[in-house]
């Protein structure tokens, strides 16, 4: 902190000196501008003070730091915080959360996008969840279910839940659901998650069978994943805006671009929540988190940046779901040779990046874009060491020193994946290879990663796996036909697909510990790293971040 | 640009006589950047072109100056604060996030913005002198059409449009100059339009068409040299202008891209970085500031050195200041 | 005025068509817009489907007739990623972009309008230099900079203002982003307000009214003002044009403030085609609105003008 400030002194010296200019020569405008900042001082001085205070709450101890509005806020927290440690029951004080951007919609079907999942599973329930130990599946709206055959599942709910507006919560709301999502017209981008479900059947007010189209072993996975809406109210268009759900929290406002206001859902079904009110708001730059994390503005704010972490009032790392890695075009161009592929493992010293680039907020992915607790991890398949001796004589040996290809990127929709790029280009770049670095534009970038046909010599790209399985992940990027693939290998492409098929448990394991085995040794992708997620925070607030991202603030308590 | 302003709403310059109008042209010019040569003298000049050489050579010589690789990084050594705060010489100015040395990607990195807004000057300006030739050398409805051509494109919102075509082209420093030259051209067609309208009446002219010498002759051998003058007051003017409009399209991520440099990229690297690791963006964002005033200083001081109203109104106004 | 008033208003059109017409060539040409609306794993009949849907692979006259009708209309379809009206998506963004650029404009020219006039007053003094200077490093700085060092200094040091964000209005979010946009255009208006003041201390009237004995106050207030009033509307009119069009785009950005700057970055990067078209078009429309209003007013400032 100290020396920090020295630093940005200096850089206050450097700019003020130029700045100083403008405002010197502005002297003669001391008489002239008052009209104008009359306002704008009077305003700025109030605010000044407030936020001088807030500062000092902020290093000095953690307390009633006010939030952004004043006028609400400096009244209603500390009273409401008062009521907290009171009395237990009662919901109180107001918690600002920062996401990474705006929505696209509330709706909590229709997009795949993880800013409308920030405010939306706080407000909608689903069927089963996961418990923020362990991340095991635990029921949710549904009290138990079994399977009753290879392509059905009974459901039993919860009796006596009702929706925000009054709807009651009943087999109909989640056949409604289920036909809702699958239907082709409602074009939900949440498909993916559901494309093997084919239909849902009330049994009776309280009992749903969930019938696949062939057998998923993974239905409740992703029934973790499925919210569940109203039967009526999701007939209308105003649930794009207005959500509408079971769970703890009430929808109040939706201010476009600026912020999303929750209140505490007064007869929810469960454990109540501690915190009253809940301002979620899009932060979009990585640069305004910290300021706003130090004057209190927000108190939770996703994806810090590691070199964020010393500044920080407060902050907390969980195993997050993304794995970024580099496709490798295994079929065609100048990667097609599996000793360059594993040469180019060798090259890229993992560990590095993890210290270096996320400052220690990653673990090693062992050659597998699985987490340790997912579904199909082989725990004997490790990552390719650190060794650039052995990635030289791999070359040498398949006659390709000098190598030039392709590496594409993008920039700016994972942490810090231009720079994992570029350090990635360096490191091969010291083998001898000459690895050609494209950064593209979104869409052009897209355009590259899906064209599986003629793919990119190596691609950059990050999957985050919410399912914990790993039929999506390997289905996808694994698999011949594969929408992200460019390697193919037909006995994996032959496990993934009895994997996919097979209910029992054990036997489907060593199908996907095989398949793991394999594409690790073929050298399908270059396997980086699994991203930590770090969540700033402010000091009063009190949260255990979860693994699966998800940001549920029934779990927050804010200190008194 | 205020001339283009200023010639732009002003329809007041088409009624008055030829040379009205020029004086005022070179009025607007005095107005934007010219007014200060007229107070601070040629001490700030002198300044500025000192400071414009050192940049210019930095950036032609480059391999040379620049005391690394700047693209030779290690991660292991990134965000490393300059030398007088780190206490290692090796990187002056500390390093970047990549671990590579800051000072010698702000010397290549203004080799490539210097090259675009040089390429960009060059091209724009031919195209729009061309075009100001033609309206102003045959008038009538030659001038109308090519006229209303540069109004009308002059009220596009310039930057939008060259966000949205670099992102669909796909960036890169050849797109770069082409969209920034058909965003520039205008403010050339519109001066060089106004000079001929003033220089076409001249004796001299009159004299070339007399014993006749065709258009492009008369066009090319006998108006242009003429309007060399302002032409390069208005070129460097606009080289100013490129050099932060490509920063600023550089920084939106559609200008020049890695492993190319600029200084724009290299503020839009350090964007993550500007609380915790000052140095990253002060730098290169002060090689901007610095570079672009010093070019608008020397634009001032050609333009008072090229019109001898100005200079002699320069030193009245000294001798009224004194 | 009135033949002028319609030559004005011509001109307006033509500019408008001009942007859309560019707007959709290049989107329609060059981009595609389907593949970024599509998860990861959609397969290519997904991707056909959703294009047809979408009338995406309709000729490109057909698809132009249909634009140039609903612009017409105002209509621009619906927002790709929002799903709901594309130009609702625009105008809901509008007063947060006013509300910055008009501050910004008050304010520079509350700066500059004094500043330029003392410049002027004392051409080579001490005061003109700093304020020429000054005026110098605002036209000189990238304002996206600009504004990471005005949070650097203000808000992360000394903690007076909010880094980014909007705040519902709460002045501490404001003053950064204005004050940014503020640096570039006090510092070409000065420069304007300046320059036209010292043209026209120079010019023959003046001298004389000054030989008359006019005080020095009169003959600023009464003649110089009035006479430079025209270039300083004409140019003042340009940097707010300026502002909309194009510098809220780095501020915004910069401070994450949700107004069209940042809607035109993210819909551009998005693929958002119908949000693109109908900001362009909003942008081009308030820059045609601003030059005719100040062409009008300028008219009827001067007649010789309408006799054009």
């Amino acid at each position: 902190m100290q020396k920090s400030n020295t630093r940005s002194s200096f850089v206050v010296l450097t700019i003020s000196t130029m700045l100083g200019v403008l405002l010197l020569s502005a002297c003669g405008d001391s008489t002239a501008t008052p009209a104008t900042s009359a306002s704008t001082t009077a305003a700025a001085t109030t605010a000044a003070s407030t936020s001088t205070t807030a500062a000092a709450v902020t290093t000095a101890a953690p307390a009633v730091a006010t939030t952004a509005a004043p006028a609400v806020a400096t009244t209603a927290a500390p009273a409401a915080a008062t009521t907290a440690s009171t009395s237990k029951v009662a919901p109180a004080g107001k918690v600002t959360i920062g996401i990474g951007g705006e929505p696209s919609t509330l709706d909590p079907q229709s997009a795949e996008d993880g800013n409308e999942r920030a405010v939306n599973d706080n407000i909608y329930e689903t069927l089963l969840v996961r418990q923020p130990s362990d991340m095991q599946i635990a029921p949710g709206l549904a009290e138990k279910f079994e399977q009753k055959d290879l392509t059905t599942w009974r459901f039993t709910l919860r009796k006596g839940i009702k929706f925000h507006n009054g709807e009651d919560f009943n087999a109909d709301s989640v056949v409604t659901s289920i036909t809702r999502i699958l239907d082709p017209a409602f074009k939900s981008e949440q498909l993916s998650f559901f494309g093997t479900l084919d239909s849902a059947r009330k049994v009776d007010d309280y009992t749903v069978d969930i019938l696949t189209k062939g057998p998923d072993p993974i239905l409740p996975s992703r029934m973790y994943w499925m919210k569940i809406v109203p039967a009526k109210y999701s007939q209308t268009k105003d649930i794009a805006e207005k959500p509408v759900g079971t769970g703890p929290f009430k929808f109040v406002e939706w201010k476009r671009n600026q912020s999303i206001t929750l209140t505490a859902n007064d007869s929810y079904w469960g454990t109540a929540p501690s915190i009253k009110d809940v301002i979620i708001r899009p932060f979009k730059e990585n640069s305004t988190k910290l300021p706003a994390l130090k004057t209190g503005d927000v108190d939770l704010v996703t994806n810090l940046l590691p070199e964020q972490v010393s500044q920080a009032p407060k902050s907390a790392k969980t195993t997050g779901v993304e794995f970024p890695m580099i496709r490798l075009a295994t079929r065609t161009g100048p990667l097609a040779n599996a000793k360059v592929r594993q040469a180019i493992n060798y090259a890229v010293d993992k560990e590095s990046i993890i210290k270096n680039i996320y400052g220690g907020n990653a673990e090693l992915a062992q050659g597998q874009i699985l987490r340790p607790d997912a579904f199909g991890f082989n725990p004997e398949v490790k990552a390719y060491p650190f060794d650039p001796e052995k990635a030289k004589a791999l070359l040498k040996e398949a006659g390709a020193e000098g190598l030039a290809f392709d590496l594409v990127g993008e920039s700016g929709r994972w942490l810090k994946d231009k720079e994992v790029i570029e350090a990635v280009g360096q490191q091969l770049t010291k083998v001898g290879l000459k690895p050609n670095i494209k950064i593209n534009e979104w869409s052009r970038y897209l355009d590259q990663l899906f064209a599986t046909e003629n793919p990119p010599h190596s691609i950059f790209v990050s999957n985050s796996n919410e399912l914990f399985d790993a039929d999506r992940a390997y289905s996808a990027y694994f698999a011949c036909k594969g929408r992200v693939s460019s390697y193919c290998n037909d006995d994996v492409d032959k496990l993934l697909d009895q994997a996919r098929a097979e209910t029992d448990v054990a036997k489907r394991t060593i199908l996907y510990k095989d398949a793991m085995k394999i594409s690790r040794d073929d050298a399908a992708m270059l396997f980086l790293v699994n991203i930590s997620d770090i969540y700033g925070m402010t000091q009063r607030l009190d949260w255990k971040p979860r693994h699966d991202g998800k940001i549920l603030v029934t779990e927050m308590k804010l200190a008194k | 640009m205020s001339l283009e302003q200023l010639e732009k709403t002003s329809p007041a310059k088409v009624l008055t006589g030829p040379g009205e109008s020029r004086r005022r042209v070179a009025s607007a010019f005095d107005g934007s950047r010219g007014l200060m040569l007229s107070v601070a003298r040629d001490k700030f000049a002198l300044i500025g072109i000192l400071f414009m050489l050192v940049i210019i050579i930095s950036a032609v010589f480059a391999p040379w100056v620049a005391p690394m690789d700047p693209n030779d990084g290690d991660i292991a050594r990134r965000l490393k604060p300059p030398a007088w705060e780190s206490g290692d010489w090796s990187n002056l100015l500390g390093t970047d996030q990549q671990g590579r040395d800051l000072l010698s990607r702000i010397f290549w990195g203004g080799r490539s913005s210097l090259v675009i807004a040089l390429s960009v000057v060059v091209l724009a300006g031919s195209f729009g002198t061309l075009i100001g030739l033609l309206a102003g050398y045959f008038g009538g409805k030659v001038d109308t059409l090519l006229m209303r051509l540069t109004d009308v494109q002059t009220a596009f919102p310039g930057l939008l449009l060259a966000l949205l075509i670099l992102t669909m082209v796909g960036p890169s420093v050849t797109a770069l100059i082409i969209v920034l030259s058909i965003n520039g051209w205008m403010v050339y067609a519109r001066m060089m339009r106004g000079q001929v309208l003033s220089l076409r009446e001249m004796p001299f002219i009159e004299a070339a068409q007399a014993i006749g010498a065709n258009h492009r002759r008369v066009m090319f051998r006998h108006l242009l040299p003429n309007l060399a003058s302002p032409l390069l007051t208005l070129g460097t003017l606009e080289f100013a202008r490129i050099i932060l409009a490509e920063s600023i399209l550089s920084f939106l991520g559609v200008g020049v891209q890695p492993p190319d440099m600029s200084w724009g990229l290299i503020i839009a690297d350090a964007a993550d970085y500007f609380q915790t690791n000052w140095w990253f963006s002060t730098f290169p964002g002060l090689a901007i500031a610095l570079t672009v005033l010093s070019v608008n200083v020397v634009a001032s001081w050609l333009r008072t050195q090229a019109d001898p109203l100005q200079r002699s109104r320069r030193s009245a106004n000294n001798a009224q200041g004194h | 005025m009135l033949s002028y008033a319609l030559r004005r208003l011509l001109h307006a059109l033509l500019v408008i068509i001009g942007v859309s017409l560019v707007v959709f060539i290049v989107c329609n040409i060059i981009g595609d817009p389907v593949k970024v609306m599509l998860p990861l794993e959609a397969s290519h009949e997904d991707y056909l489907q959703l294009k047809h849907q979408l009338g995406y692979d309709d000729p490109v006259l057909v698809q132009f007739g249909r634009f140039a009708a609903g612009a017409y209309h105002l209509d621009f379809g619906d927002s790709l990623r929002e799903r709901r009206p594309a130009l609702a998506v625009v105008v809901e963004r509008l007063p947060a972009t006013f509300q910055l650029v008009f501050t910004a404009m008050i304010i520079s020219l509350l700066i500059a309008l004094p500043l330029g006039i003392i410049a002027s007053r004392h051409p080579g003094s001490i005061l003109d230099k700093f304020c020429t200077l000054g005026s110098l490093f605002g036209v000189s700085m990238p304002n996206f900079w600009l504004g990471m060092v005005l949070v650097m200094i203000f808000s992360v040091n000394l903690g007076w203002f909010a880094s980014s964000g909007y705040g519902d209005g709460d002045i501490r979010y404001l003053v950064l982003p204005v004050l940014t946009l503020v640096a570039l255009a006090a510092g070409r208006i000065t420069q304007i307000v300046r320059s036209a003041m010292v043209d026209e201390s120079g010019k023959q009237y003046v001298v004389t009214a000054r030989a008359k004995g006019l005080s020095e106050m009169t003959l600023i207030r009464r003649h110089n003002l009035k006479n430079a009033s025209i270039p300083i509307t004409t140019l003042s009119s340009w940097e707010l044009v300026r502002m909309l069009a194009g510098y809220t785009v780095p501020v915004e950005v910069i401070f994450a403030w949700p107004g069209i700057g940042q809607l035109v970055k993210d819909s551009i990067s998005n693929h958002d085609l119908p949000v693109v078209q109908a900001v362009v078009f909003v942008v081009a429309l308030m820059v045609v609105v601003i030059n005719v209003t100040t062409d009008l007013i300028y008219a009827s400032l001067d007649p010789r003008i309408r006799l054009h």
